[in-house]
C-alpha cells in the first residue's frame, strides 16, 4: 500500500515539471502568443505563431487546433479541416478539435460529416454542452425533432446556464406545439441571460400561438426594451397589440418598425391590418401596397389587399390581388374565398362556384390538420 | 280601444306620452331586484366539467295574457348531479303587473319546464290568437299551447315537435310556404352523452389551461325543420319533420342562434343558422319563389346558399364560431343585414346584405372587430335604444370557461356591450350607460322589448348561475318613436269538420292565388316600412333572435325628431300590402290584416 502511494507520488510529481517545461518550452511559448495575438485579431500573427509551435512540437494537438480556428476564421476551410484533423490525429480524444470540425462542417453544408464531428466530440467529452447544442441544431434543421430535443435537453443538463442551448430547446418544442413547455424553456434562458433579447422574441411568439395575446406583449416589449432596434420584435409587437384592441399602439409600434427599417415588408403589411381592423380600409391598402413593393412575393399581403378592395366594392381590383395571391400559394383558402366571391359578385357564376369548390376543399383539409395538431398538443 | 279608422283599415291607436327624461346618455339600470324577477338561472356546476354546463339559456319577452305589455319568460338548466324530487329548478314565467313589477305565474300557466332548458321561441302557431310558446333543450323540447285564459297545454306529443334525443338550442317559428300557419325551425347543438365524453372524459387545453372538451371532437346534432299541417280533430296543429326533404339535416353542424327574416327580398322567409366553430348557414327558401313550386304536392326546397352569400365565413373566408344571430337594417337601406356574435379572440360580425343574395363582412369598416375581440358574444340585438332612427348594438358576453381566469388567461366573467350606430360606424358607449352593464357576469341570451310602454326599449339579460338583469332603458324615448302591432289575418276554424277539411284543401290554396290566404296571427314575416321626413326605416317581425331568445314580436322604431310619420307600410307574409298615412308618434299603432 505504501508502495502504491509512492509510486502515485512520483508519477505526480513527473507530470507537474513536464507541465512545467511545456508551459515554459517553446512551444508552449509561441501557442501562448498565438492566442494574446487571436485576442487582438492579428490573425496572420497568430497563425505564424501556432505553426512555430508546431514546428517545435508536432503533436501539439492544440495548436494544430487553433491553426484550424484561424484558418475558418479566415474562410481557408479546407486547410482548417486539415489543422483540425492533425490536432485529431495528435491527440484522437481531443472533443474541442472534433467540435471545431464538426462547425466547419456544419458551416460548408456537409450536415452528416458535422454530425458524426459532433458525436465524437460529445464521445470524447459528453461534457461539452455546445457539441450537444450544435447537434441539435442540425437535428432541428433536419426535422429529426425527437433528436434535436433530446442533444437540446443533454446542453442545458451538463451545463444549466447555457442560455442559447435553453432558446433553442424552446425553438423546438414550439415547432411541435409543445408550447408551455417551449414558454418554460424560453423562461429558463431568460432568467440565466436576462439580456437575452431574442428569448423573449421567441416567447412572445410561443405566447402569441397559444393565444396568450396579452402576454406575448410583455415579451415582445421586454424584447425591444432589450434591443430598441430589433425590428422583427417591434413588428409582432404591434400585431400582438391589435389582437388586444389596443389598436393605436399597434399603429405606434409598426410606423415605429417602418422608421427603425423603411424595408420591411411585414411591418408595413401588419400595419395595413391593423388599420384595416380599425376601418380605416385606404391607408390599410396603401400599407399593403407598400409590402407588396417590397415583397412583391407576400401572399397574404395580397389576400388582405384583395379582402380590401372587396370592401372597397372594387372586385376587378380583388380578383387581380386574389388571384396573385393563389399564384404565390395555391393553399390559401382565404384567396380562393375571396376569388369565389368577388366572381361571384362579378356575375362570374361558373367561376365562382369553382372557386368556392376548392375552398371548401381547402377547408376541409385544414381541419384534419387542425384535429392532428389538436391531439398533438394535448 | 279603437278610435278611427283610415283607408279602410282598422287602427287601434293606443296612445303614450313618451316621459322625457332629464339624463343626456340613455343609462340601463338593472331593476331586477324590485322587479321580483330573482330567478337563479341554473346551467351545471361551479366547475363547468363538461360542455353540457356551460351553454346556459335564453328568455322570451311576449305578451302571453293579451293585455298589452311584455311578460317574461325565462328558461332555466339543469345540473349533471340532479336535484331532489321536486326541488330543481324551473323555466319560470312572469306576468308584467306594470311599474316593473312581475309575478311569478309559473305555476298556474303551466310551463314550469324542468331538464335542461336552452332556449325558446314565441308564435301563434294555431293562430288562435294567443301567442305560444317553444322551449328547446338539451334531450327533448317543448310545444306549450296558449289556452288563453292564463294558462298553457303541453301539445308536444299530439304537434309532434318533441326532437327527441337531440340537444336543441335555437328555434324559430315562421310561415315558410305562405300557407297561414307556422312552422318550426330547431337548431340542434352536438350530440352528448355525459357518459361518454370526448377524449374519454380527460381534459383539453385551451391556452394552456386544462377544460372540458368540445365541441370540437364530438359529433354535430342535425337540424329539425317541422312543417305545420294545420289542426288535427283536437284542434292541436299536427307538424311533420321535413328536415330530411328539406336538406336541413344533411350537415351535422353546431347550431345555435337561428334567425328566419327575408334576406333576398323576394317575399319569403330564409333560415339563417349560427354554428359554434362551423361555417354558418344560409337556407335560401325556394318554395314559394320557385315557379314550378313544390307545394302542390307537399315538398319543399331550400338551397343552402351560405357560403356564395358570404354570410357564412368571416370575410377573410374563416369559420367562426357563431352563437348568437340577429337580423336589422342598421344602415337603413331597406335590407336587412345580419349580425353574429362569436367566441373570444374573434370578433363579432356585422354582415352587409349587399342585395340580390350578396353579403359582405363589413365588421371593420364600422368599427366592430376591435372592441368585441376579447369578448365571447352571446345575445345580441340590433335595436334603436336612443330612437335616433338607426340600430344600436348590444351584446350580452361571458366566456365558457372559469378555468381562464385564475389561470390569468381570460374573464370568465365579462361586461355587456352597447354600441352606438353613428351613421355608417358603431362607437361603444358601455360605460356611459350605467354601471350594470359593465358589472361582470357570465352571460348568455338577452332579450328586447318595451316592458314598461315608455316608448323605448328595454333588455333582459341572462347570466349563466346568476339572476337576469331587467336593464331599464331610462331615457331612451327622449326622441320620438313608433310601435307597430301587427296582426295576421288567419283565424282557427273552429268546428271539427271545417278543421279537417282546412287540413286537406290548404295546400291548395297558397297556391291558387297568392293572396288567397292570410297571414299567421303573429304577423311572423311581416315587414314593416316607416317613412318619416327624411327617414326611412324597415323592419321584419321575427320568432327566434339573438342566442336562444325571443323578443317583443311588435315592431319599435325611432323617429329621432319627427313627431309625425308619414307612411307606414306593411307586407304581410300572404302577400297583401298595407298602408297607412299620417300618424302621430309616440304611440303604438296596431294594424290588422284584411
Amino acid at each position: 500500500m505504501r508502495r502504491r502511494v509512492a509510486l502515485t507520488g512520483v508519477a505526480l510529481i513527473l507530470v507537474a515539471v513536464a507541465a512545467f517545461f511545456l508551459r515554459r518550452g517553446p512551444a508552449a511559448q509561441h501557442y501562448r502568443s498565438g492566442l494574446t495575438q487571436v485576442e487582438q485579431g492579428r490573425l496572420t500573427e497568430a497563425l505564424a505563431a501556432f505553426q512555430k509551435a508546431v514546428e517545435a512540437r508536432p503533436d501539439f494537438a492544440e495548436a494544430h487546433d487553433q491553426i484550424g480556428v484561424v484558418y475558418a476564421r479566415q474562410g481557408r476551410y479546407e486547410a482548417a479541416a486539415n489543422a483540425f484533423r492533425r490536432a485529431i490525429q495528435a491527440r484522437p480524444g481531443f472533443a474541442e478539435a472534433h467540435y471545431h470540425l464538426g462547425l466547419l462542417f456544419a458551416a460548408q453544408g456537409a450536415t452528416g460529416r458535422a454530425v458524426s464531428a459532433f458525436r465524437e466530440a460529445v464521445r470524447a467529452d459528453p461534457r461539452l454542452a455546445d457539441a450537444h447544442n450544435q447537434l441539435g441544431l442540425l437535428f432541428a434543421r433536419a426535422g429529426q425533432h425527437g433528436e434535436a430535443l433530446s442533444a437540446f435537453r443533454k446542453a442545458v443538463e451538463v451545463r444549466p446556464d447555457f442560455a442559447e442551448a435553453h432558446n433553442n430547446l424552446g425553438l423546438t418544442l414550439a415547432a411541435q406545439l409543445q408550447l408551455e413547455e417551449a414558454v418554460r424553456a424560453f423562461s429558463r434562458a431568460v432568467e440565466v441571460r436576462p439580456g437575452f433579447a431574442d428569448a423573449y422574441y421567441n416567447m412572445g411568439m410561443a405566447f402569441g400561438k397559444m393565444g396568450q395575446a396579452a402576454r406575448a406583449i410583455a415579451s415582445f416589449e421586454k424584447a425591444v426594451e432589450l434591443r430598441p432596434e430589433f425590428v422583427e420584435a417591434r413588428t409582432l409587437l404591434g400585431w400582438a397589440y391589435t389582437r388586444v384592441g389596443r389598436h393605436d399602439a399597434a399603429i405606434l409600434a409598426l410606423q415605429r418598425a417602418i422608421a427603425d427599417r423603411p424595408d420591411y415588408a411585414d411591418a408595413h403589411y401588419h400595419l395595413g391590418k391593423a388599420c384595416a381592423e380599425l376601418g380605416r380600409t385606404a391607408e390599410a391598402m396603401e400599407a399593403y401596397r407598400t409590402a407588396l413593393t417590397l415583397r412583391p412575393d407576400h401572399a397574404q399581403a395580397w389576400v388582405d389587399l384583395g379582402l380590401a378592395c372587396a370592401a372597397q366594392r372594387d372586385l376587378a381590383g380583388a380578383i387581380s390581388a386574389f388571384e396573385k395571391a393563389i399564384a404565390l400559394h395555391p393553399g390559401s383558402s382565404e384567396a380562393h374565398f375571396g376569388l369565389g366571391n368577388a366572381y361571384l359578385r362579378s356575375g362570374r357564376r361558373e367561376e365562382g362556384q369553382r372557386e368556392m369548390a376548392v375552398f371548401r376543399q381547402l377547408k376541409a383539409e385544414e381541419a384534419r390538420r387542425e384535429r392532428y395538431d389538436r391531439q398533438r398538443m394535448r | 280601444m279603437c278610435v278611427r279608422r283610415l283607408t279602410s283599415h282598422y287602427i287601434c291607436l293606443l296612445l303614450f306620452w313618451a316621459g322625457l327624461a332629464s339624463g343626456e346618455q340613455v343609462q340601463f339600470v338593472d331593476v331586477s331586484g324590485q322587479a321580483g324577477v330573482t330567478v337563479r338561472v341554473i346551467c351545471g356546476g361551479p366547475e363547468q366539467r363538461y360542455i353540457l354546463e356551460s351553454m346556459s339559456s335564453g328568455a322570451a319577452l311576449f305578451d302571453y295574457d293579451n293585455d298589452g305589455d311584455l311578460d317574461l319568460y325565462i328558461v332555466n338548466g339543469w345540473t349533471l348531479e340532479g336535484f331532489p324530487p321536486g326541488s330543481g329548478p324551473t323555466s319560470r314565467l312572469y306576468r308584467n303587473e306594470g311599474s316593473w313589477r312581475f309575478t311569478d305565474v309559473t305555476a298556474r300557466a303551466g310551463v314550469g319546464h324542468t331538464g335542461w332548458g336552452m332556449g325558446c321561441c314565441v308564435g301563434d302557431f294555431d293562430n288562435d290568437g294567443h301567442e305560444d310558446l317553444y322551449v328547446t333543450g338539451w334531450g327533448s323540447g317543448v310545444l306549450y299551447r296558449n289556452n288563453g285564459d292564463g294558462t298553457f297545454s303541453d301539445v308536444t306529443k299530439q304537434a309532434g315537435v318533441g326532437n327527441e334525443g337531440h340537444w336543441g338550442a335555437g328555434c324559430a317559428f315562421g310561415d315558410l310556404d305562405g300557407d297561414g300557419d307556422l312552422d318550426l325551425y330547431v337548431s340542434n347543438y352536438v350530440l352528448f352523452d355525459p357518459a361518454r365524453p370526448p377524449n374519454g372524459g380527460r381534459p383539453c387545453l385551451y391556452k394552456g389551461v386544462e377544460v372540458y372538451c368540445g365541441p370540437q371532437g364530438l359529433p354535430g346534432d342535425p337540424d329539425r325543420l317541422y312543417r305545420n299541417d294545420g289542426p288535427g280533430r283536437d284542434g292541436v296543429p299536427r307538424f311533420t319533420d321535413v328536415s330530411r326533404e328539406t336538406g336541413v339535416d344533411s350537415g351535422a353542424f353546431y347550431g345555435l342562434g337561428v334567425v328566419m327574416a327575408d334576406l333576398d327580398d323576394d317575399g319569403d322567409l330564409d333560415i339563417y343558422v349560427a354554428n359554434d366553430s362551423n361555417p354558418n348557414l344560409l337556407y335560401r327558401n325556394e318554395v314559394i319563389r320557385n315557379p314550378k313550386s313544390e307545394i302542390r304536392n307537399g315538398e319543399w326546397a331550400f338551397t343552402e346558399v351560405g357560403a356564395e352569400s358570404g354570410a357564412a365565413y368571416s370575410g377573410d373566408g374563416q369559420a367562426q364560431a357563431g352563437m348568437g344571430v340577429t337580423a336589422g337594417d342598421y344602415d337603413n337601406d331597406g335590407r336587412l343585414d345580419l349580425f353574429v356574435t362569436n367566441y373570444v379572440d374573434d370578433y363579432n360580425t356585422l354582415y352587409h346584405n349587399d342585395g340580390e343574395g350578396f353579403f359582405t363582412d363589413v365588421s371593420h369598416a364600422v368599427g366592430l372587430v376591435a372592441p368585441t375581440f376579447p369578448f365571447m358574444g352571446w345575445g345580441a340585438e340590433l335595436f334603436d335604444y336612443d330612437n335616433d332612427g338607426r340600430l344600436d348594438l348590444f351584446v350580452n358576453n361571458g366566456h365558457l370557461f372559469p378555468q381562464v381566469e385564475p389561470a390569468g388567461v381570460g374573464l370568465y366573467t365579462q361586461r355587456k356591450m352597447l354600441f352606438h350606430n353613428e351613421g355608417g360606424r358603431f362607437r361603444e358607449v358601455t360605460p356611459e350607460a350605467g354601471s350594470a352593464l359593465m358589472g361582470r357576469r357570465v352571460g348568455r341570451g338577452a332579450a328586447f322589448g318595451d316592458i314598461d310602454s315608455d316608448g323605448d326599449v328595454d333588455v333582459v339579460a341572462v347570466n349563466m348561475n346568476d339572476r337576469p338583469m331587467l336593464l331599464r332603458n331610462e331615457g331612451g324615448n327622449q326622441n320620438h318613436w313608433i310601435r307597430v302591432k301587427l296582426v295576421g289575418g288567419a283565424k282557427t276554424v273552429l268546428s271539427p269538420e271545417s278543421r279537417v277539411l282546412s287540413q286537406k284543401t290548404k295546400e291548395h290554396s297558397a297556391l291558387s292565388t297568392q293572396h288567397s290566404a292570410l297571414s299567421n296571427r303573429s304577423a311572423i314575416g311581416a315587414r314593416v316600412r316607416v317613412v318619416a321626413g327624411g327617414l326611412t326605416q324597415v323592419g321584419q317581425v321575427k320568432s327566434g333572435s339573438g342566442y336562444l331568445s325571443q323578443n317583443d314580436l311588435r315592431l319599435h322604431f325611432g323617429l329621432g325628431g319627427h313627431a309625425q310619420v308619414d307612411a307606414v307600410e306593411v307586407q304581410w307574409p300572404s302577400g297583401r300590402a298595407q298602408k297607412v298615412r299620417g300618424i302621430k308618434a309616440d304611440q303604438e299603432l296596431v294594424i290588422r290584416e284584411e
